[in-house]
């Protein structure tokens, strides 16, 4: 999976309304580009940024979803990618460098039963260099709680998923989480 | 273009004079048109030049020479230049005073100049020549253009690949990250010999106890033989004799430094000897706990008749000889007085007393006896052996049948893992009976690709069914060029609780086939020596620390690196990261000031209860809110000066009190939040995963025939998802919408006169038009205020006025949950200020004045949470509202308000009929949870009141019953813990009061905070402050040693939101139930229209919880018989599992001591509160006079003594009043209060606007009372009226 995000602009701007408080800007601009999930196929993304409580949007949108994209294929393209070139376009304003903006990739596909399951989740904090940046991100998806119970959602198709993906930005309560597969090498 | 004009001018000149004669006339006439004025000024006679012409310029210029005649030849030849194509002599570029170098006849290199035309350079060179002062620029020193070497090749680099050429192939080489450990040819592959030669254990669960000390004995004796071949004792003792001698040859001596030296040695000494001598007894010790083990095991084997294992230990004991003997005397006489002497010497400086020679004897024999061998002492000489005989009798063997069996049980096998991956597993041994050990013998030659990183050899248990790992031991790698024939045996260790023991192995690199060792390549070693060598302490200290202890050489290479690093920390020059540095925002040093956002950027992130919240922290200081952390620190100062509140009590002023307190009760808000807020960021897998269960057959079914449908249906089955909380969206942009429609028994104007006067003021309109505007009794007005932005209606006329009226109010602000919508309802007095008469006719001048008449007040939690609120709610009853008149009820709403007796006296009440909602809706905050709190209870306990509370939720989602709550301590306890009967205060004069209705009074008077915490009686009367959860439950305990039945009525107030109230049943007429308002210290019957409480949730006392599960929850028209199951859902069934605690549990105490509120501090809290509120009215009324009436002031003052008294009092206070309202037109009202703070006094005084009257002739008396009761609680008035003299 990676991320093109080019320039991060950082600015110091004064005088908002009355009050001439101060911020910094900064700005993202990218996309999601593609991602490289051996096993799986016909996948869709969702990404989303998540930021501390200091940060707040000025333009843009922090959410967004893609097409399903089908992979390349074999005889003409050895990469086998699904490619999304999703945009993302965002501006925010801060006062502090806590909560630095980080960006949230949820992955998901139908598997064979033509049910809607979590591919992967992945994360990476938005490049801290201005200049354009390639991110490659790991994805993962929690493991189901016992094996009984991979059987069930396999049969299901209701594989164990994070309430909130945010969560895999966060630090609390990680240790709960059982074996993460790790699906997806990086490689750009 | 200037230059070229003068230059052309008398040439033009010429020419036009040439032209003039050949050419017509026409261009004649064209020639005298007059110059432009720019030139005119250069000649004085207009020329004859066109326009045209004198815009080319220079080039024109040049062609007019051509055409020109030919004695300006010579000046052209100035301007252009032909370069010719002839040489350029080498002086001539050099200039004057340059001189021709031959670089190459010199021996200089001179580089092949790329070849140019020899007429080409020629001609460049002279171009060049001809600037004078640039030229030495161009040229070398030999005269030649100084330029480039030739930079083409002759010969291609590359060789001239044939594109059809297959010889040549491409090898794909895929790139990978461990490049360094990818060995990828097979020339280097490594082999790596591996041989196992047997495993012992030490430890064994099924060691007998002849093993266990067999093993014991073999250890012992390891760790003797250890001891000795360290011969460390041997070797300590020689360095002390060695340090003797020195010291002695020393002390011949005499020089600078000697002394020093001599201190030193000696200290040396002492130090080595104690050590010598610890360690020659540690020896000694050894030996003979050798000795005692070998004893016990042969005591054993004696007791058990056989011989279970073949451990022996022999021992022989060499007889010293006569002459040996005399020698071992007389050293050991020489050891002892040289310990003496060097003793004496140590105490000396300590001790003056001097101690007989023959004890210091003593004492140096005593020491020296336990580390030495005493003269004449046998030699003792130990060996063991493996060999002893095990005997073979039917005892014996039935034993080591039995140990066999169990082992055969138990094999043991090998599994050998190459850089954590299996390589082979070994066949199951089982273990020698006699010895707990295996013969195994394994060779394992490995050839690998990777280098290894680590081989380990697991150990594992291999039972008939499964295999269980015992231990896992990383096997020694090979050193470098060792093969596995030139390395030693090693013992590897291995052992857990159960388990120990060694192996016995060795490792090597192999040979191949040629003889060459395949062992890793160099690069291998250099990072295995390096990780190594690495182990060097991290911090600057503790290298500074090692270098100091280990006393390196400063001066050997070897540690050049060490020292060099260690001085460049002592200079502070930290060895950090430069690009971890750049993500320093602010140095330590900066947090240490306390800079103020540093301050509260550190206290958000440890999640303080006045910072967690906050969002765009500023990003300079000085932009932060001023007295933000000011107040923070105040406070936290106060907080950490009354550590334990309960203990620590302020001193006497009231305020200062109530500060305090709420203070404290802030403190236990914010610790109850703080552990809430950790334990709720433990999550458990359920709450962060959605995961199905495991289904039944049922389900299974279902999801196998799912594959026979439809992969995509056309009508989808949706899944229900459990619900994820809406994450940021408190709307700031809701409008608060206030329809009011009506209101009821309005007080009308009784004094506010018909008869005309003469003055222009709001007491008496204005003489000629009073009647226009005063013929109507009252005009009354709504006024709604949320939030500091406020809406009011028209003004409508009469006592029982329409409106119908919507308001809206942007909330723009963030809500907090104790904001208030402020309701009021004012009368418009219009005041005719028409100063000339005769204009009445076309001018209208009118003033509104407006009188305050009684006031509502709505939590705005409650509209957030039922969305709208509707109805026909009371005003605060004022008993006493001066210059207004309730007209008597019956005689106009007797059929509608039927015979109503209702305590709270709705006779003289203002009913407002309004509706209130919220649009659009907010989202409400998620209230704090403190079920993840610590529970008091039994888990049993707490999994049961859980589970009843879900169940109740489950019937009914909108009544939330509190069965666990949070006490001071900061955990949950069961509500039921509560209730005890508990003494109130005692009254001397009840007033015409009930006891009870005294008690309720009393508890009213505790001001209230908003905290979700419950505190016991105790706790609130320490600090005289409460909540309203606590305050409900003191009132109960109060009202329960009365002559009734109470409980803790948990349920909804439309005017309160989710509240808590005293419920309470007569003893003697079970039928006489009433519901006790802890606001207003009122009581109501249940059948009250207005009763306080609308909606009942549960009801609850010291032995049960009871949730109401009747459709019903109106208390008129509820069943309140809890025994009824189908009504009310008990907590603890009598005979369930699960019983309520006890009533040893009680948290509440058995009676309170009450104090006595001291007179001197209300006095003093009337006159500062007087003081203040009259300094306030002052600065309320800008820019107008307040003229204050003493004498009113002092009548007010007796009036509100009467107040406080009695119930019914208006008579009585109108008898006082009598005097001044017969001077006086008055209108004015009292205003009663928990005292709380001055703010909130201030805040109640404000919003009745009374200083909003303009009358300038207008005089205003303010009194203040305060009536102590117990515990500090006061019960406080202020009475405020505006006067003006009749006339």
């Amino acid at each position: 999976m990676s991320k093109d995000v080019s320039p991060n602009n950082f600015g110091r701007s004064s005088a908002e309304g009355a009050s001439s408080r101060q911020f910094f800007v900064v700005s993202i601009s990218g996309s999601v580009e593609a991602a490289e999930f051996p096993e799986h196929d016909e996948l869709y993304c969702r990404y989303f940024v998540e930021f501390g409580s200091d940060w707040q949007i000025i333009s843009g949108v922090a959410e967004g979803m893609s097409q399903i994209s089908k992979k390349s294929k074999c005889h003409i393209d050895d990469r086998q990618l699904c490619v999304w070139n999703l945009p993302v376009e965002l501006t925010l304003k801060s006062t502090n460098i806590t909560g630095w903006p980080k960006i949230v990739v949820s992955v998901y596909g139908n598997d064979s039963f033509g049910n809607d399951v979590v591919r992967g989740y992945a994360w990476s904090f938005v490049p801290l260099e201005s200049t354009a940046t390639t991110l490659s991100m790991p994805a993962f998806v929690p493991a189901s709680s016992s094996k009984l119970q991979e059987m069930t959602a396999w049969f299901t198709g209701r594989r164990p998923e994070f309430l909130n993906p945010a969560i895999v930005v966060h630090g609390e309560s990680r240790e709960r989480e059982q074996i993460l597969f790790i699906f997806c090498p990086p490689m750009f | 273009m200037a230059t070229a004009g003068k230059i052309n001018t008398p040439d033009a000149e010429a020419r036009c004079n040439k032209r003039t004669q050949s050419e017509n006339m026409s261009e004649q006439t064209q020639e005298i048109n007059p110059r432009p004025s720019s030139n005119a000024a250069d000649d004085g006679e207009p020329e004859a030049v066109t326009n045209l012409q004198e815009l080319l310029g220079a080039a024109g210029a040049v062609a007019q020479f051509k055409e020109a005649s030919p004695e300006k030849v010579a000046d052209l030849s100035q301007i252009i230049f032909y370069p010719s194509s002839k040489p350029v002599v080498a002086e001539e570029k050099l200039g004057s005073g340059g001189r021709v170098r031959f670089l190459e006849e010199e021996g200089i290199y001179v580089p092949t100049l790329p070849s140019v035309r020899w007429n080409m350079r020629s001609k460049m060179e002279r171009r060049l020549v001809t600037d004078a002062i640039r030229k030495k620029k161009w040229f070398q020193e030999d005269g030649e253009l100084k330029s480039c070497e030739e930079e083409l090749l002759e010969n291609p680099v590359r060789p001239n690949l044939d594109e059809e050429n297959s010889n040549i192939a491409t090898i794909f080489r895929d790139c990978s990250n461990d490049v360094e450990r990818f060995i990828p040819s097979s020339e280097t592959m490594i082999l790596l010999e591996l041989q196992l030669n047997s495993l012992h254990f030490t430890q064994h669960p099924l060691f007998t106890a002849e093993h266990t000390l067999a093993q014991r004995l073999t250890e012992t004796f390891y760790c003797y033989q250890k001891k000795l071949a360290a011969r460390s004792f041997e070797r300590m003792s020689k360095r002390l004799t060695a340090l003797r001698h020195a010291h002695e040859l020393l002390k011949n001596k005499s020089g600078e430094g000697v002394e020093e030296k001599l201190q030193r040695y000696e200290l040396e000494i002492k130090d080595l000897r104690t050590t010598t001598l610890l360690q020659g007894a540690a020896e000694r010790s050894v030996l003979a706990a050798v000795l005692a083990v070998w004893e016990e095991l042969k005591d054993l084997r004696e007791r058990q008749g056989f011989v279970g294992c073949p451990t022996k230990l022999t021992v022989s004991q060499e007889v010293v000889s006569e002459g040996r003997r005399k020698k071992e005397e007389r050293l050991w006489k020489d050891a002892v007085k040289q310990v003496v002497k060097e003793m004496r010497r140590e105490q000396k400086p300590q001790e003056e007393e001097e101690k007989e020679n023959s004890d210091w004897v003593q004492l140096a024999g005593k020491l020296l006896k336990e580390s030495l061998k005493p003269p004449g002492e046998p030699e003792m000489i130990i060996d063991l052996s493996q060999d002893l005989e095990t005997s073979i009798d039917s005892k014996s063997l039935k034993a080591q049948n039995r140990l066999q069996n169990h082992l055969h049980r138990q094999k043991v096998c090998l599994k050998i893992l190459y850089n954590g991956s299996e390589v082979c597993q070994s066949m199951p041994y089982v273990l020698d009976s006699q010895t707990f050990s295996a013969d195994m013998s394994i060779m394992l030659p490995l050839s690998a690709v990777h280098w290894p990183q680590n081989f380990s050899l697991q150990i594992l248990q291999h039972s008939t069914i499964k295999k269980a790992l015992i231990a896992e031991v990383s096997l020694p790698l090979p050193e470098k060029g060792c093969t596995r024939e030139e390395v030693p045996v090693q013992k590897v260790f291995f052992g857990n609780e159960t388990h120990s023991g060694y192996v016995l192995c060795k490792t090597g690199w192999g040979k191949d086939a040629d003889g060459n060792l395949r062992q890793p390549s160099g690069r291998y070693w250099e990072t295995a020596v390096s990780c190594v060598a690495k182990k060097v302490p991290k911090t600057p200290e503790e290298l500074q620390m090692w270098i100091d202890r280990s006393r390196i050489d400063p001066n050997n290479p070897a540690n050049s690196e060490i020292i060099s690093k260690a001085k460049n920390h002592a200079l502070g020059d930290l060895n950090s990261d430069p690009l971890a540095s750049d993500l320093d925002f602010c140095t330590e040093g900066e947090f240490k000031e306390g800079d103020a956002r540093l301050k509260i950027l550190e206290l958000r992130e440890k999640g303080h209860p006045a910072f967690c919240n906050m969002k765009m922290v500023p990003i300079n200081a000085r932009e932060l809110p001023e007295g933000l952390l000011k107040e923070f620190r105040d406070r936290h100062w106060q907080q950490s000066s009354q550590v334990n509140f309960i203990e620590e009590e302020a001193d006497d002023s009231l305020a200062n009190h109530r500060t305090w307190a709420l203070n404290s009760i802030r403190e236990i808000k914010e610790k109850i939040q703080r552990q809430g807020r950790l334990s709720s960021r433990k999550k458990t897998m359920r709450e962060l995963v959605t995961e199905d269960l495991v289904p039944d057959i049922g389900t299974l079914g279902l999801t196998l025939m799912a594959w026979f449908q439809p992969s995509r249906p056309l009508r989808p089955m949706r899944k229900p998802r459990p619900q994820v909380a809406i994450q940021g969206s408190t709307a700031h942009s809701s409008t608060l919408i206030v329809n009011v429609v009506s209101a009821l028994q309005v007080p009308t104007r009784k004094d506010l006169d018909l008869e005309p006067s003469n003055a222009n003021s709001f007491f008496e309109g204005s003489p000629t038009n009073a009647a226009a505007f005063n013929t109507v009794a009252v005009r009354p007005f709504v006024e709604v205020s949320f939030k500091g932005a406020s809406a009011r209606t028209r003004a409508a006329e009469g006592a029982n006025p329409t409106w119908n009226c919507e308001l809206q109010i942007p909330i723009q602000e963030e809500v907090f949950d104790h904001d208030v919508i402020n309701i009021r309802l004012f009368d418009e007095i219009v005041v005719d200020v028409l100063n000339d008469e005769r204009l009445r006719d076309i001018d209208v001048h009118t003033r509104h004045e407006k009188a305050w008449l009684g006031a509502i007040n709505i939590p705005f939690s409650a509209v957030q949470r039922t969305a709208k609120i509707d109805g026909t709610f009371p005003l605060n009853a004022q008993q006493l509202l001066l210059g207004y008149e309730q007209e008597e009820q019956s005689r106009q709403f007797g059929p509608l308000l039927g015979p109503l007796e209702s305590p709270r006296g709705s006779a003289n009440c203002t009913f407002l009929n309004f509706f209130i909602t919220l649009q659009p809706p907010m989202v409400l905050a998620e209230p704090e949870t403190t079920e993840r709190l610590e529970c008091m209870e039994s888990s049993s306990v707490e999994r049961h009141l859980e589970d009843w509370s879900s169940q109740v939720t489950a019937l009914f989602p909108d009544r939330k019953v509190p069965a666990l709550v949070a006490t001071a301590n900061g955990k949950t306890a069961c509500l039921t813990r509560f209730f005890r009967p508990i003494k109130p205060p005692e009254v001397k004069d009840t007033h015409s009061r009930t006891l009870a209705e005294v008690t309720s009074r009393f508890v009213s008077l505790i001001p209230r905070t908003q905290s979700n915490v419950c505190l016991t009686a105790e706790e609130i009367m320490k600090l005289c402050y409460g909540d309203q959860m606590s305050n409900a439950i003191l009132l109960t305990c109060f009202l329960q040693t009365f002559d009734l039945d109470a409980w803790l009525l948990i349920g909804w107030g439309v005017t309160r939101g989710a509240s808590y109230f005293a419920l309470t049943r007569d003893k003697q007429s079970p039928n006489e139930m009433a519901i006790w308002d802890v606001f207003t210290g009122l009581k109501s019957k249940l059948d009250d229209p207005f009763c306080p409480a609308t909606l009942v949730w549960a009801v609850a006392n010291k032995d049960n919880i009871w949730a109401n599960v009747q459709k019903e929850s109106a208390p008129r028209r509820m069943r309140f018989d809890f025994s009824r199951l189908s009504d009310w859902s008990p907590a603890f069934v009598p005979a369930g599992a699960v019983a309520a605690p006890g009533s040893e549990t009680v948290l509440q105490p058995e009676s309170i001591q009450f104090t006595k509120t001291p007179s001197e501090s209300c006095k003093e809290l009337v006159s500062r509160l007087e003081s203040i509120l009259k300094e306030n009215f002052m600065t309320w009324r800008t820019n107008l006079r307040t003229r204050w009436n003493r004498h009113c002031c002092s009548v007010l003052r007796k009036v509100l003594s009467t107040l406080e008294n009695q119930i019914n009092c208006k008579k009585e206070a109108m008898r006082e009043l009598q005097p001044l309202i017969a001077a006086h037109k008055m209108i004015g009202f009292p205003l009663h209060m928990s005292y709380a703070d001055d703010k909130e006094v201030i805040r109640s005084l404000y919003s009745t606007q009374l200083h909003s009257l303009r009358d300038a002739e207008a005089e205003f008396g303010i009194a203040v009372a305060a009536f102590p009761y117990a515990n500090n609680a006061v019960s406080l008035w202020v009475f405020v009226a505006a006067l003006s003299q009749r006339r």
